[in-house]
């Protein structure tokens, strides 16, 4: 009876393995492709069967990426919006999430439910509007417009608003007495003790503004202003001949930042999300 | 110099009434504990003092000085909270220092007082930490050290022992003690536990429902107590009161540990049955049924298995109070009255 | 007297600092949610075109036009299925799936089959899109070459307007489901073990343990990453716009990418701006149920 239920367990544990072998297969593998893909050459990509691995590494696909799209130019793009987003949006979002979380004022209801209504209205019903108050504005094709919709970031006020109201009351009433200012104690213990917090926002919106392929579409039309997710976009149209292996290295210059942030911190990056999705 | 007074403090929150009209006057260098039970204004008023809370009406003056105005961080006041309140993501150090920068005390004078105040509360090792990786009771130092360092004039104290297990309370309450001494500061100190009022306190405030009961010495409070709220609030077991046989629905007190298992010569003796005895140790807690009502007695005599007593109570024990529960005076007529009622003294 | 002027000075002081510090934000919340808002349905009340300077008012019109076109029929059921079929399937798979690494079978490989399945979802939908572009390729795609190899017929994939829609959502299901895993597997390892041992005190099996237990335990956050999968589902666009343009045959052209084309392409901006009103009353509603079974279920926590 022992020795049945030993080699069942043991049958089940194998069963189990091999499943989840099987989702990890599902998972990776078309990563692999894409990179197997990138270094192929475009005779090899078309080649029934197929290959598993590039005979050879095909580096020269990278620079016909360059030479066939704009990357520099998408790169910078993608990096100056992100870097601007990720720093300015601390500026508004701390000094909003303390004075919810922290200040007594008549509109604080109000300024509180503008901040769900932004939360609740995605950038897909406000992109027309936008679109036409920028054309007007002459702010098409600036960073300003790739860059400030971004950076009142409601879902960063509620999230650090939580954090803040968590810091006892009596802490900020010690400073007080310590004679600190109001500033001072917002730079020395709210931002401290809400630390992880503003890590998972940043890394949340470098992320998110990374990836952005929308937002980017519909404000810019020029060249010099188009980040790299519509850059690949392009390679993928400008490309008749569907150079595959061309199109994945373009793919895996967009894909590899992110690939490498998630392997530095992969724990961290997964518990933001966490975050975000749990409120 | 540094005392503090209170002159016809209101405090409400919308339409409720914390406090009504309260007049105190904290004497300078003295040890004030401000007691009562939860609810009673004790931390209002102590919030009030600081800054951290605002005042509805009325003045509060620090060394005749109006500081309705002056913010916490400006009225020079140092407070230790229930909780500690210490920064979280500073070390031992920074805490203590934090005050001392935002006054703005030039860095060897920082060094010298956070290196003396360690010192005195044996913190030295621990500089580098944070409160998180510290027990209870270095929080607690570290909370003391903080606002020690800043050299206040007046400590306020917010029930700083509450947190801690009772051998580390009955410590810190002797190191208090001694602190108060040392430093010769006006020390206002808030709690809700009569024990620690008693044992610290050069000057107690009864508070009750946002009044203040009575302020005396602790010794005054207890022997002189001006209500039944008082009478009952210090001491333990309650003061016994016998209600509804005395005239002019006066009611009768008188202290546990001041009944004897027998007959007394000059007070009233009643018998008695033993309930329940409770064994303390050095005394034993009886709970006596009469024929009006219960009384307990607080005694070093055992009475083995007796059941049957002759309880007595020296009329110089006695309080009596009137129907509004306010002492009155135990003059002959109450003591005939009191006679009359319970039977005279033994023969 | 004196008092309580200074008080309120205080006071009106602390105000103030209130209102300072939410200033910025509220300014560009305004700029970018509630005057959007207002102007996307002012808006949809207007004819003209991308250019005109003084549109002409049409009341309903655009509304009309949209009800009666039968291509925006189709685009509103495209999006509707797509949404049932992205929500059902990826809350199933993510609850068997977050169900199945939360047991204690072979515990290193959960902690590398959570890491994998997540990967996806910090990738850019652009990358992912052409990335399925070439595995569903109709000539030399890798999915093909497998099934035929397994034995089974090509399937179309993105070439059919029967299965593009089908393999749109795929592609989706495959990108968010580590997100949903990860979500719902944090419900599980919230509920305290002392119910799982009281549950195998009465002796209880393991299938109505998951049912009578573990499920109703969690229904909270099915809840509430059912309402964030079907939000998500609504705004679908990037990977239309890489995979399949909205064809072939208008098969996958849902709301989002209807309102581009028309603002962008067929320059109608009035009849775009309709659609977005239509996007937000969906939008609207969904909130809306969530709030309303949510305060009816809030009696687990």
């Amino acid at each position: 009876m022992k020795e049945r239920n030993k080699t069942l367990d043991a049958g089940l544990r194998g069963l189990d393995c091999v499943g989840k072998l099987l989702l990890i297969l599902i998972m990776a593998f078309p990563f692999f492709w894409m990179i197997s893909t990138a270094f192929k050459t475009l005779a090899e990509t078309l080649a029934f069967p197929p290959t598993m691995l590039p005979e050879s590494l095909q580096w020269v696909n990278f620079t016909d990426v360059f030479k066939t799209i704009s990357v520099g130019v998408y790169l910078r793009n993608s990096i100056i919006v992100c870097v601007f987003v990720v720093i300015l949006q601390y500026f508004i979002i701390v000094p909003a999430a303390y004075s919810l979380s922290k200040y007594e004022f008549r509109a604080k209801p109000a300024f509180f439910a503008l901040v769900m209504l932004g939360q609740m209205i995605p950038m897909q019903i406000t992109f027309l509007p936008v679109y036409f108050m920028f054309s007007k504005m002459g702010m098409m094709d600036t960073y300003s417009a790739l860059i400030l919709p971004f950076i009142s970031n409601p879902f960063g006020i509620f999230l650090l608003r939580q954090y803040f109201m968590q810091v006892p009351g009596e802490v900020i009433e010690a400073a007080r007495l310590d004679n600190a200012s109001d500033i001072k104690i917002m730079f020395k213990i709210m931002m401290p003790m809400a630390k992880s917090a503003l890590i998972t926002l940043g890394l949340l919106s470098f992320i998110s503004n990374w990836n952005n392929y929308f937002w980017p579409l519909i404000m810019t039309s020029q060249e010099a202003r188009r980040t790299l997710p519509i850059g690949i976009a392009l390679l993928k149209d400008a490309d008749n001949l569907q150079r595959w292996n061309l199109i994945m290295a373009g793919n895996l210059l967009l894909v590899l930042p992110m690939l490498g942030l998630y392997i530095v911190a992969s724990k961290k990056i997964r518990n933001a999300f966490v975050y975000s999705g749990i409120k | 110099m540094s005392s503090i007074s209170l002159r016809n403090v209101k405090k409400s929150y919308g339409n409720e009434v914390v406090i009504e009209n309260l007049n105190l006057e904290i004497r300078d260098g003295s040890f004030t504990v401000l007691v009562g039970p939860s609810g009673c204004g004790k931390s209002t008023t102590l919030r009030m003092i600081t800054g951290l809370e605002t005042l509805s009406g009325g003045d509060i003056f620090i060394d005749d000085t109006r500081v309705n105005d002056v913010p916490p961080g400006k009225r020079d006041i140092s407070m230790v909270f229930q909780n500690y309140a210490l920064y979280p993501t500073m070390s031992v150090r920074e805490n203590i220092e934090f005050g001392l920068t935002n006054k703005k005390i030039p860095k060897e004078e920082r060094q010298r007082r956070i290196s003396d105040v360690c010192e005195i509360v044996g913190l030295t090792e621990y500089l580098d930490r944070k409160p998180a990786n510290l027990s209870g009771g270095q929080r607690q130092r570290v909370a003391l050290a903080r606002a020690m360092v800043k050299q206040p004039k007046v400590f306020m104290m917010d029930e700083p022992l509450s947190n801690l297990d009772a051998k580390l309370r009955t410590q810190m309450r002797v190191e208090l003690i001694n602190m108060h001494k040392r430093m010769g500061t006006t020390f206002v100190y808030v709690t809700h536990d009569q024990v620690e009022a008693m044992s610290m306190a050069d000057d107690i405030v009864l508070m009750n429902q946002g009044k203040i009961v009575q302020q005396s010495g602790p010794k005054e409070l207890y022997h002189n107590p001006n209500c039944i709220y008082t009478a009952q609030f210090v001491g333990s077991p309650q003061t016994n009161i016998l209600d509804g046989q005395l005239p002019e629905k006066m009611k009768l007190g008188f202290r546990p540990e001041k009944v004897r298992l027998h007959p007394v010569e000059a007070g009233i003796n009643i018998p008695a049955s033993i309930q329940t005895k409770e064994m303390l140790g050095s005394e034993i807690i009886y709970s006596l049924q009469t024929p009006y009502g219960v009384v307990m007695c607080k005694s070093e005599e055992d009475m083995e298995d007796a059941v049957k007593v002759t309880m007595g109570v020296e009329f110089s024990s006695m309080y009596l109070f009137g129907a509004d529960t306010v002492r009155l005076p135990f003059d002959d007529k109450a003591r005939a009255a009191v006679s009359a009622v319970f039977g005279g003294p033994s023969k | 007297m004196r008092g309580t002027t200074a008080l309120s000075k205080t006071e009106r002081q602390e105000r103030l600092k209130g209102y300072l510090l939410a200033a910025p934000a509220v300014v560009l919340l305004f700029i970018f949610t509630v005057y959007p808002l207002c102007y996307l349905i002012y808006r949809s009340l207007f004819g003209g075109n991308l250019i005109t300077k003084d549109p002409k008012f049409v009341g309903l019109e655009n509304y009309t036009s949209l009800l009666e076109s039968k291509d925006f029929h189709q685009v509103l059921s495209n999006t509707l299925i797509y949404t049932a079929v992205t929500v059902v399937l990826t809350m199933v798979l993510a609850v068997v799936i977050a169900a199945w690494l939360n047991s204690k079978k072979n515990r290193r490989l959960n902690e590398l089959v959570q890491t994998c399945i997540f990967t996806p979802h910090i990738i850019s939908m652009v990358s992912v899109s052409t990335l399925f572009l070439w595995l569903m390729d109709s000539k030399n795609g890798l999915l093909n070459i497998l099934l035929n190899a397994l034995g089974f017929e090509s399937f179309p994939f993105l070439a059919s307007p029967d299965t593009a829609l089908f393999s749109v959502a795929l592609v989706t299901i495959w990108k968010g489901l580590g997100y949903y895993v990860l979500l719902i597997m944090a419900a599980l390892q919230n509920i305290p073990t002392s119910v799982y041992e009281a549950a195998e005190m009465d002796d209880t099996p393991a299938l109505k343990t998951f049912f009578k237990i573990t499920l109703p335990m969690i229904s909270p956050t099915i809840l509430f990453t059912s309402v964030v999968a079907t939000i998500a589902s609504f705004k679908v666009f990037d990977s239309i716009s890489v995979m399949t343009g909205g064809g072939p045959l208008n098969s996958t052209n849902t709301l989002v990418y209807y309102i581009y084309e028309y603002a962008f392409r067929y320059g109608k901006p009035g009849q775009a701006c309709a659609a977005g009103v239509i996007l937000l009353v969906f939008v609207c509603v969904i909130t809306y149920v969530q709030f309303q079974v949510s305060k009816t279920r809030v009696h687990y926590q």
